[in-house]
């Protein structure tokens, strides 16, 4: 669609009666076709950001009140009557190790699978689109291959693998076996490919190693796409519940959505825990994505996939 | 410029040793637990046993004659199929309606990605309250007049009540795929279009769709291969049911594994998915007959 | 000289005690104790795990929690492995493991006097093919909770002794009573049930009704779960449902204490939840409702040791310090019932109101929960049909479909 402005009227002199006709009807039906998409998108905006909000008031609400109010519902289904921090409160006394190590747990392991991730994967993908060799096309479809394995299936086999390399209940074991990404060096292959390999030579008739050409030209120009990936990364370490629960027992190494479960017990849930854990477990992704946005945005229209 | 062999040596090697961790990776996290669960299905193997009894192809057998697996399979296929359709549908919707020079953009946009980036596990969680029949989604039909719905605890909808959570939450990624599909489409063919006196409808599907072909075919094949692999919400929202409704295949095989301790069996149905999850792509990148560089 | 022999006899006895004594006191030990995640529960445990390991100072215990609905994946996920904790917790599901052979039998360590201790009761799910596998650390069973605010508003009697107990007709008029509606919504269910639609809660409707869910040997369904005494009794289960709609189909979080449910079935450590998360809301323990005669779901945590440890001696130690030694301790911090006879005679507030239903209920009307080594699939079984039941399909047909599935899971013996 090519851009208009908006109730402009028509250019060049008219006769005033057909110009004051002829704007009305423009102005009136680009006037409707404003509020309906605004409308529509008001919406649309509402329904994707309802959950967060009331995830975010149930927070802070005592827990006598988060299910109180729900039908009919009103303005107390989201603003609280009786503001409270008690939940987070209590999240921060918990035995034996306050929610706040479960949430550095979780950064920690997330970051360090993130940079990890980066490097390995993009060395990588820099291989697979830049360097020729035989069988790339055989090993990168076996790599590909590998993407289409759900982790359920695998998971006791790799639990077995990870206890014969002795890295059970170790931080290791959350990291490593999540550092090879296929789908990561496929996305960041495509993007790759889309710099000009002249921009290379250019660096290795200076006398540049494939390492410096790809450390000083492909990687500086590559921004947008390591940001895209790395988010994308962090957020599926961050996700991880199942394997955490499986590999890394011990609650010194626990990580946030295994430390949610535990809030089910035989008697009870802690909903009022749940959706402070929650919040918490939410609001920094969102907010460092919100910051990083236009890169993330960029590396996604740069990355080839468009057409 | 090419032919020394010495320069040629030098990139193999150069190409060798970048792909050195992430083949390392890749083989002793992905392929050799795949050959491991592999071997797995033809024992019988319970997780609380240390003996493993070789069975043959016993456990195929029974895979096969299993109703239950075979309810898996038409629910995971039905899953897929429903929200590969509706996603890419709202994707490609949504990116319209954000292409519209609309002011304030950027927030649109970032409502509608916030969730792709929020843990699946808290939206599993906040969604089945929500879905609750005394929930707050009900709390909206209600104060709108409009009858209840039983969402999660209906034969019917439980299975749609899924779909739709996950088009919420992944929608936002497709969009943008979508939304730089447009941008690269030039404007010039919009406007000698126009001149040409063709009707909106008519530059849309014979300029916008064809040119929005790779990143549709993208979004279609990554969404079926993601699509086919879901568990999380089935895990913490239904566990399978009302009436295996949304029993889909890798929740009976992590049922069948970690909860029946059946591993041999668990892995004889994962290879039976793996098999048909490779012939689903093939099939889809013959159809869809993309000339990309794969 | 024969006192001079006696008296050498005691010395040599006093000072090889002694020599041993010190032996095993130079190993040290080290156990891994696992149990289900609840904060007040484990800051109890490390309590008892303190004094345990004054008491034993050659034995260290590392302590670790799961999330209740994951633990037994966890334990058999650890086993597979080979990595089994030493001492932990286990329930009905002592046959699964047993029957594979994950755990230690542990007659050799139960005196006859321990054993004489403890209640009937505690000495059911533990046991697999007459073997005993596990030492119960309390007993835990359920009755139902009442919003005395509605009862009250409403005239309705509280029954507080077990003879007072409502019939099935009883219960349901006054929960019919208790519901409110406007329009299309309920405002008020007049029952609920914490442990929603599971075996632990509607086993006692069956058996209520002379019903029954498995064959005495646990093999078969069919000709038990679809007789005609369950079905009736599943009848006027769905009854609750679809006819007198009492009860959601879904669960109502924190439906009680908010005034959402009138009456609400749960377990006795409910209490505990009730007084110190919502101290301002005013409940009274009721006994179960009966049919034809009185029953209740009876079932706590055991204690077991895997078969594979290292220090089986140690961990017998354990064992013991946890489900005798400090049971009075545990029981008074945990808020469970004591399983063992001492306590419960020794302790007059066993015998009041309210905990006089729970343990009255515990000694007349306790059934078990059955304990087949295909516990999980039974227990996912039940659920699927008491949620087909619930939304008012066919119940002999129903009984009948999860009876067959349950025949071949069954059949296939251990476990497999």
């Amino acid at each position: 669609m090519d851009a208009r402005d908006h109730g402009q009227a028509m250019p060049g002199p008219q006769p005033r009666a057909l110009q004051v006709a002829g704007v009305s009807q423009t102005v009136v039906r680009r006037a409707a076709g404003q509020t309906l998409l605004y409308g529509t998108l008001g919406v649309l905006a509402v329904i994707f950001l309802v959950p967060y909000l009331w995830m975010i008031m149930s927070s802070v609400k005592p827990a006598v009140e988060i299910f109180k109010y729900i039908t009919p519902v009103s303005w107390k289904t989201f603003i609280p009557e009786t503001f409270t921090l008690d939940s987070y409160r209590e999240l921060f006394q918990l035995v034996p190790f306050p929610f706040s190590r479960y949430l550095l747990n979780s950064i920690f392991v997330a970051t360090t699978v993130t940079v990890l991730s980066l490097i390995v994967n993009a060395l990588a993908a820099y291989a697979f689109a830049k360097l020729e060799f035989p069988g790339s096309g055989v090993l990168f479809g076996v790599f590909l291959a590998t993407m289409i394995v759900p982790f359920e299936v695998l998971a006791i086999p790799l639990y077995i693998q990870v206890r014969s390399l002795g890295w059970v209940n170790t931080y290791q074991a959350l990291i490593i076996p999540w550092v090879a990404n296929p789908l990561g060096i496929f996305l960041l292959r495509q993007f790759f490919q889309e710099i000009p390999r002249e921009l290379e030579e250019a660096a290795r008739i200076d006398g540049c190693s494939y390492f410096g050409a790809f450390r000083r030209v492909v990687l500086p120009n590559s921004i947008p796409a390591l940001v895209a990936f790395a988010l994308i990364r962090f957020q599926a370490s961050w996700d991880a519940f199942i394997w955490p629960l499986i590999a890394a027992p011990a609650a010194e190494k626990r990580v946030i959505q295994v430390a949610i479960a535990s809030f089910v017990t035989e008697v009870q849930t802690r909903w009022d825990l749940t959706f402070a854990a929650s919040t918490m477990a939410t609001i920094p992704i969102v907010v460092v994505f919100l910051i990083l946005q236009r890169y993330y945005v960029q590396g996604v229209i740069m990355s080839g996939l468009k057409g | 410029m090419l032919g020394i062999s010495g320069i040629r040596r030098q990139r193999y090697q150069t190409a060798a040793a970048f792909l050195l961790p992430a083949t390392i990776g890749i083989v002793l996290f992905a392929l050799l637990p795949i050959a491991q669960a592999v071997r797995i299905s033809f024992f019988d193997y319970s997780l609380l046993n240390p003996e493993q009894i070789p069975v043959g192809l016993q456990n195929y057998e029974q895979a096969l004659k299993d109703p239950v697996f075979q309810i898996a399979l038409k629910n995971t296929l039905w899953y897929t199929t429903l929200l590969v359709i509706a996603q890419t549908a709202a994707a490609l919707g949504l990116a319209l309606l954000l292409k519209q020079q609309v002011r304030g953009l950027a927030f649109f946009r970032s409502a509608f990605f916030i969730p792709v980036v929020t843990s699946l596990v808290v939206i599993s969680t906040v969604w089945k309250l929500m879905y609750n029949t005394q929930g707050i989604i009900n709390g909206f039909l209600q104060t709108a007049s409009l009858s209840p719905q039983p969402f999660l605890t209906s034969v019917d909808q439980a299975l749609l009540s899924l779909v739709a959570m996950s088009v919420w939450k992944d929608v936002g990624f497709y969009m943008l795929i979508f939304l730089a599909g447009l941008q690269a489409i030039p404007l010039e063919l919009y406007e000698s279009a126009a001149i040409d006196g063709a009707s909106k409808w008519r530059s849309f599907s014979r300029i916008t769709l064809p040119l929005l072909r790779r990143p549709a075919v993208f979004v279609t094949v990554v969404g079926t291969i993601s699509a086919f692999k879901v568990f999380t919400p089935v895990y913490l929202m239904t566990d399978g049911g009302p009436a295996d409704s949304t029993t889909v295949i890798v929740f009976y095989i992590f049922r069948t594994a970690f909860r029946y301790f059946q591993m041999g069996y668990a892995s004889a149905m994962s290879v039976v998915l793996l098999l048909i999850v490779v012939a689903f792509t093939l099939i889809q990148f013959r159809l869809l007959r993309t000339t990309v560089d794969y | 000289m024969l006192a001079g022999l006696v008296t050498l006899l005691i010395l040599a006895l006093v000072v090889a005690t002694a020599a041993t004594q010190s032996a095993l006191a130079q190993q040290k030990v080290a156990l891994k104790f696992w149990m289900a995640a609840d904060p007040q529960l484990e800051a109890a445990i490390d309590e008892l795990l303190k004094g345990y390991m004054r008491a034993n100072p050659n034995v260290t215990v590392q302590r670790d929690a799961f999330p209740f609905n994951e633990y037994h994946q966890k334990i058999a996920t650890a086993s597979a492995a080979g990595d089994a904790p030493d001492v932990f917790w286990m329930d009905v599901r002592v046959a699964a493991f047993a029957a594979q052979g994950s755990l230690l039998v542990l007659e050799k360590y139960l005196t006859p006097q321990n054993k004489g201790d403890i209640l009937e009761s505690g000495f059911i799910e533990p046991v697999w093919k007459g073997r005993i596998y596990g030492v119960p650390m309390h007993e835990l069973t359920e009755g139902l909770f009442v919003n005395r605010t509605m009862f009250e508003a409403a005239g309705i009697r509280i029954p507080q002794r077990l003879q007072d107990a409502w019939t099935w007709d009883d219960f349901v008029n006054v929960a019919r009573q208790l519901t409110r509606r406007t329009g299309d919504r309920t405002d008020v269910w007049g029952f609920g049930v914490l442990r929603h639609l599971s075996d632990w809660s509607i086993l006692p409707v069956i058996m209520q009704n002379n019903g029954t869910v498995l064959s005495s040997d646990l093999k078969k369904a069919t000709g038990n779960l679809n007789a005609p005494a369950t079905v009736e009794a599943m009848k006027w289960y769905q009854d609750l449902f679809t006819r007198h709609r009492v009860i959601a189909i879904d669960p109502i979080p924190d439906g009680f204490p908010t005034g959402k449910i009138a009456i609400f079935q749960a377990p006795s450590t409910y209490r505990a939840v009730l007084d110190r998360r919502f101290p301002d809301f005013k409940y009274a323990v009721v006994p179960m409702f009966r049919g034809k005669r009185c029953a209740v779901t009876a079932g706590g945590w055991n204690v077991s040791i895997a078969a594979r440890t290292k220090n089986p001696d140690a961990a017998w130690t354990l064992v013991d310090w946890l489900t005798r030694e400090k049971h009075a301790d545990w029981v008074r911090a945990s808020g469970y019932l004591p399983i063992r006879k001492s306590l419960i005679q020794k302790e007059r507030q066993f015998r009041e109101y309210p905990w006089d239903i729970f343990t009255g209920q515990l000694q007349n009307c306790a059934v078990h929960r059955p304990h087949t080594p295909a516990y999980n699939f039974y227990f996912d079984t039940f659920l699927a049909l008491a949620k087909d039941i619930a939304l008012g399909r066919d119940v002999q047909r129903a009984l009948d479909d999860a009876s067959a599935r349950l025949d071949v899971a069954l059949s296939r013996g251990v476990g497999r």
